[in-house]
């Protein structure tokens, strides 16, 4: 048995040199006191895990995660996905931030601002997020351009990332989830690119129970959307 | 008549009907992959089109074959063999430049729908017509949902119109017997009440209802209020939601709160 131990090491290096080579995919989704959008993040991560050609993410399923640690890795992430709340304080003051749970307290990532309690998109530096290949907000108002705290797309795509999702609406939770599932099928097992994977998601939400688009064909999508995610790979 | 005579009398009847019915279930048209093909062919008037079979799904509403041509994706209905819903891949191309008014739009959809449709019926109301913005993309969205006796019953069609080409880049249609009664016996002011008590709102900024026939479950129509209440914003988030609340029953069908 001694005579295998050192290659059995070198395997395990060898793998883990494999799997840290894949890009990075955080999926985030939450159980928070009055929703859950559990379990799409793991539901994405298997997908962005196999892709249509054969090459993966590694892909994280990350559920009520905080916006600290999301902010952090998202520096490292080649896909980011966020499935839960957004920002509304009131009917002008709406879009601009998504909204974290982890279980006991909430946090929150912001498009910008200078409240020291939020974390904001306008505070990385100008390589910091620019590997990110896709960023994928499903929330209310994420795609709406708060008076003060700014929007979550533009200010996503000023840093670099490649292409992003967000939606104008208010969006529920049943077709939230339902799209998300859609989506991620689509553009990794299917390898449709970004926009026709989002729309074909969009066109599946309205016939599903009960009828209708319910916010979801207010979605938006900026950036290199004709791209698709395969072979898996940083954005640029 | 002895007890005896109208056990058999009863046995006998029930074998009957089971048999009947067994024999209805049996005869209910079904749509393989092959007659699915032409079915498509049929629709996009090409005999020799080129489509190969995609997937099966199974919704509430129905079961579908999906197969592609070079240029489209069409769902076909196992049981009635009626494609229910296209979209065309090419003509979602070049969609971000607004040439063509709303009428104009409008007047392709309606061409589109006598076509493939059989045009609208008779109690079909426009509920939607909108130019909606995706960033990289736009699309004219029309909704048509027959109304009857101020309820909105499965029978519609959803029809998106590219801005710039005119083309028509997605359809759906479906036609379905009213199968439940469209009396309710829950009043909409009980069933918003039913609806409030979902969520913990500290006031409400607004709450509406509307009747429709929906299939909560596989192959089950029931006559449902659907409820949107909408309460004053917690912590930053959106409060309230949609409720499905069954009009005859009372019964919670589902709760989907705002995101």
């Amino acid at each position: 048995m001694r005579e295998f131990l050192p290659f059995v090491v070198l395997s395990l290096i060898a793998l883990v040199g494999t799997v840290s080579a894949n890009p990075i995919a955080d999926n985030y989704d939450f159980n928070y006191p009055d929703l859950s959008t559990t379990p799409t993040a793991s539901t994405a991560a298997s997908y962005q895990s196999s892709l249509y050609d054969g090459t993966s993410y590694t892909a994280y399923a990350l559920t009520n995660w905080d916006a600290g640690t999301a902010w952090t890795r998202m520096k490292y992430d080649a896909i980011f996905f966020f499935n839960g709340h957004g920002l509304k304080d009131s009917s002008t003051e709406k879009g601009g931030g998504i909204c974290f749970y982890d279980g006991s307290s909430y946090s929150w990532i912001i498009a910008k601002g200078s409240d020291s309690t939020y974390y904001y998109i306008a505070d990385y530096s100008s390589t910091d997020i620019d590997d990110v290949l896709l960023a994928v907000y499903v929330a209310c108002y994420t795609a709406y351009t708060h008076p003060t705290y700014g929007n979550l797309l533009d200010e996503s795509i000023y840093k670099g990332v490649d292409s992003v999702i967000g939606f104008y609406d208010a969006i529920l939770n049943s077709k939230g989830n339902e799209w998300s599932n859609k989506f991620w099928y689509y553009t990794a097992e299917k390898g449709q690119t970004i926009y026709d994977a989002a729309i074909n998601a969009k066109n599946d939400v309205y016939w599903t129970f009960p009828w209708g688009y319910w916010g979801i064909d207010s979605i938006v999508l900026k950036g290199s959307t004709s791209d698709t995610l395969h072979p898996a790979r940083y954005g640029s | 008549m002895k007890k005896s005579s109208v056990v058999a009398v009863l046995i006998l009847t029930s074998l009957v009907v089971g048999i009947v019915v067994a024999a209805g279930i049996h005869e209910k048209p079904s749509i393989d992959v092959e007659r699915a093909k032409e079915i498509v062919r049929d629709f996009v008037n090409d005999p020799e089109a080129s489509v190969v079979y995609e997937r099966t799904e199974s919704l509430n509403h129905g079961d579908y074959i999906i197969l592609e041509s070079k240029n489209a994706e069409f769902y076909v209905n196992v049981n009635t063999g009626v494609i229910e819903r296209v979209t065309f891949k090419d003509a979602m191309r070049n969609s971000s430049v607004v040439r063509l008014s709303e009428d104009e739009a409008r007047k392709r959809a309606e061409d589109f729908v006598k076509q493939k449709f059989g045009g609208l019926l008779p109690n079909m109301k426009l509920v939607e017509a909108k130019l909606l913005d995706h960033g990289v993309g736009k699309e004219y969205q029309f909704i048509w949902v027959e109304t009857i006796f101020g309820v909105e019953t499965p029978n519609r069609v959803v029809i998106s119109v590219n801005p710039n080409t005119g083309q028509v880049m997605s359809y759906m249609g479906v036609l379905r017997q009213v199968e439940v009664q469209l009396k309710p016996k829950v009043s909409k002011e009980e069933a918003i009440e039913t609806a409030t008590k979902q969520f913990d709102l500290r006031k409400i900024v607004h709450s509406k209802a509307k009747l429709s026939v929906e299939y909560p479950e596989k192959g089950v129509q029931k006559l449902v209020w659907v409820v949107e209440v909408e309460g004053e914003p917690k912590n930053g988030v959106m409060q309230g939601g949609l409720v499905v609340v069954d009009a005859v029953s009372g019964e919670v069908l589902l709760v989907s709160p705002y995101m």
